[in-house]
């Protein structure tokens, strides 16, 4: 089973930026990104991103980065999973979810609606049509291996064959700046892509005996996608799975 | 790789009492544990009913298992781990011998832990159990577990993506067994948050009937240790397939169409290589909100026809635990397998909906009960299904 990454995106305190079939990290302006757009971006009554909370923003704004066309017709597709790992969850918004008991008018409805992490997985199936398998995950540190690992694992099996996989973190307990934010978005398919993507990577379970260095920092393999220095990076086995396998991503040009 | 897992034991504490005994008892005997508010201020939601556990019983259960930390997230966490380890030590299984991993399931954790945060009076939270993943790694901890260690929260569909998240680890060979721990607590913040959607019930709940008004809360634990293999001895099921799907529809809302429910359950079917009439009795999720229950009859009419099994929903009994709900309904479906009985669907009187649904209106003791579903659906469009088969028919 071969498993492959067809598009990349990212938002984080330098900007944001993808790697799709149509983009690259540099026309989308990562260089010359600032605090302002930032602002632009989530702090502004966007009319797609109006209604939404801090996560689902970072969520659903990643994956536009992806450049999956958008349904044009009522076709549910089922065949593509949403998996989302976030350490922090709703955080932010059960802060203010939190505030709003306390206010003359009452609690909000509309903030209650987001205070559940999955509610991003909604978000994101609802613009795409999508009605495939959902996980949303934390586990701590190692939130973002966890759940590339169980994209991974969950393609392999063969139900369904796309993977739209989010680590995010929308602010944080120290900083509640949105530059301790960010949002990384991947593509995964075990079909080679047709039209609107092309294969960036190539993902495999590798069981392998190997002294190869891994990493466990997703951070890492965007610049290595970004940028490859070497043949293949190694994703480490997330900590407590009792396997030798390991993610071997490789770089396709 | 669509391999079976085996349940080998499973642990409850609701608000009809401790142990998945006791509860069965109580379920059988049509008790109810939806009362009125005791640790909050009545008058100050929408309902002031829920399935509460009383304080004396937090209590008890922390000095019974030596947990210091007051936090009733963990204590309920801790509590049923311990029930279970009674189980366990009869089957003479040691936890921490085994590559053991955990997944928490839980929608709010210990939400309340984040106040003082939020209103702005401190910027430390009580404790660090709001963050579900340190609740998580708090209770692998004081289990010496060693395993893979994550919480999932995927809404009131939580307990099943748990439980098929488990499966899958099983499967990869990850881990040797792995402890599905569901959990959650009533809070000023959830109780809030259902009121101002209006959809609490003001008296115990309905699911099913045509005077359902709303849904109760509750609050409870469950656990599950789930085992490629099975242990010998034991009744204890398989969970022989299961799926989740959205409906990619609403963020809070029920499909109308119950296009999330229907591939959930076909694919549950598929997956279990079972057809419709294999199915002897669904769990539903039974909420008692209008639409909730609207939606499932018509997911569950599309799947088994007119000649649909019996189903019931729990939450006449001891309310909506939200993330624990999977897990407890689990819990008690091993048992509606093991003794072929089937407990009411407590609340539900009359059917008045569009689609048709075969509830159990009183306790059945049926000739043949070998494999049933249970699903849950959730905020975000979640719906999730899981099938368990009578041990030693898989």
């Amino acid at each position: 089973m071969k498993i492959y990454i067809t598009a990349f995106a990212y938002i984080n305190s330098r900007g944001f930026g993808g790697y799709a079939k149509h983009t690259n990290w540099t026309d989308i302006g990562v260089d010359n990104f600032n605090q302002c757009q930032w602002k632009q971006l989530f702090n502004s009554a966007f009319d797609r991103f109006g209604r939404l909370d801090s996560l689902s923003k970072h969520v659903v704004a990643a994956v536009e980065l992806l450049g999956i066309p958008m349904p044009c017709n009522d076709m549910k597709d089922n065949e593509t999973a949403v998996y989302i790992g976030t350490e922090l969850g709703s955080y932010e918004v059960d802060k203010l979810f939190y505030k709003s008991i306390t206010q003359p008018g009452g609690a909000s409805p509309k903030l209650f609606s987001y205070t559940l992490p999955s509610t991003a997985i909604g978000e994101v199936a609802m613009r795409y049509n999508v009605t495939g398998p959902n996980l949303c995950i934390s586990a701590g540190e190692l939130t973002g291996l966890v759940a590339l690992w169980e994209s991974a694992a969950m393609l392999r099996s063969e139900e369904i064959t796309r993977c739209i996989t989010v680590i995010s973190n929308a602010g944080s307990p120290d900083c509640d700046s949105a530059s301790e934010s960010s949002s990384y978005a991947l593509l995964l398919s075990t079909k080679l892509p047709e039209n609107t993507h092309k294969v960036i990577c190539s993902v495999n379970f590798d069981d392998h005996e190997h002294n190869c260095p891994a990493v466990s920092d997703i951070q890492k393999l965007y610049d290595y996608i970004k940028k490859p220095q070497q043949e293949a990076l190694w994703l480490a086995t997330p900590k407590g799975y009792n396997t030798k396998n390991r993610l071997r991503i490789e770089h396709r040009g | 790789m669509n391999e079976s897992c085996h349940i080998l034991a499973a642990e409850i504490i609701t608000s009809l009492g401790v142990g998945l005994d006791h509860n069965w008892k109580q379920l059988l005997a049509q008790q109810c544990g939806i009362r009125k508010l005791q640790r909050f201020q009545t008058g100050k939601y929408f309902s002031d009913t829920a399935g509460e556990i009383p304080l004396d019983v937090f209590d008890e259960l922390a000095r019974k298992n030596s947990i210091e930390d007051d936090s009733k997230i963990f204590i309920l966490s801790q509590a049923v781990i311990g029930e279970l380890s009674k189980q366990l030590s009869g089957m003479q299984i040691d936890l921490s011998k085994h590559r053991t991993g955990l997944i928490l399931s839980t929608t709010k954790a210990d939400i309340e832990a984040l106040r003082p945060v939020a209103l702005g009076e401190s910027n430390r939270p009580l404790n660090n159990y709001w963050n579900s993943s340190c609740l998580a790694q708090a209770v692998a901890d004081a289990n010496r577990l060693t395993g893979p260690v994550m919480a999932v929260s995927n809404a009131c569909a939580s307990g099943i993506v748990a439980i098929l998240l488990a499966k899958s680890i099983l499967q990869q060979n990850a881990a040797d067994m792995m402890l599905v721990l569901g959990v959650d607590v009533l809070s000023d913040f959830v109780l809030s948050g259902f009121s101002s959607l209006v959809s609490l019930s003001k008296e115990p709940c309905k699911p099913y009937d045509a005077k359902r008004s709303g849904l109760s809360l509750g609050e409870g634990s469950g656990v599950l240790l789930l085992s490629k293999k099975s242990h010998s001895g034991y009744p204890f099921p398989a969970v022989i397939g299961g799926a989740a799907n959205n409906d990619a529809n609403h963020i809070t809302g029920p499909s109308r169409t119950a296009e999330g429910l229907k591939l959930a359950l076909k694919r549950t079917l598929k997956k279990a290589g079972l057809s419709p009439d294999d199915i002897d009795y669904i769990n539903g999720h039974g909420t008692g909100t209008l639409y909730n229950d609207a939606m499932e009859s018509k997911g569950i009419s599309f799947i088994f026809g007119h000649k649909s099994p019996p189903i019931t929903s729990m939450k006449g009994y001891f309310g909506h635990t939200l993330g624990a709900a999977g897990v407890i309904e689990t819990a008690l479906c091993t048992k509606i397998l093991n003794e072929t009985i089937v407990p009411s669907s407590l609340g539900f009187d009359v059917l008045d909906m569009e689609d048709h649904l075969n509830v159990a209106k009183s306790t059945l003791r049926l000739k043949k009960l070998n494999n049933l579903i249970t699903f849950k659906c959730g905020f975000g469009g979640i719906n999730a299904a899981i099938a368990l088969q009578k041990k030693g028919l898989s």
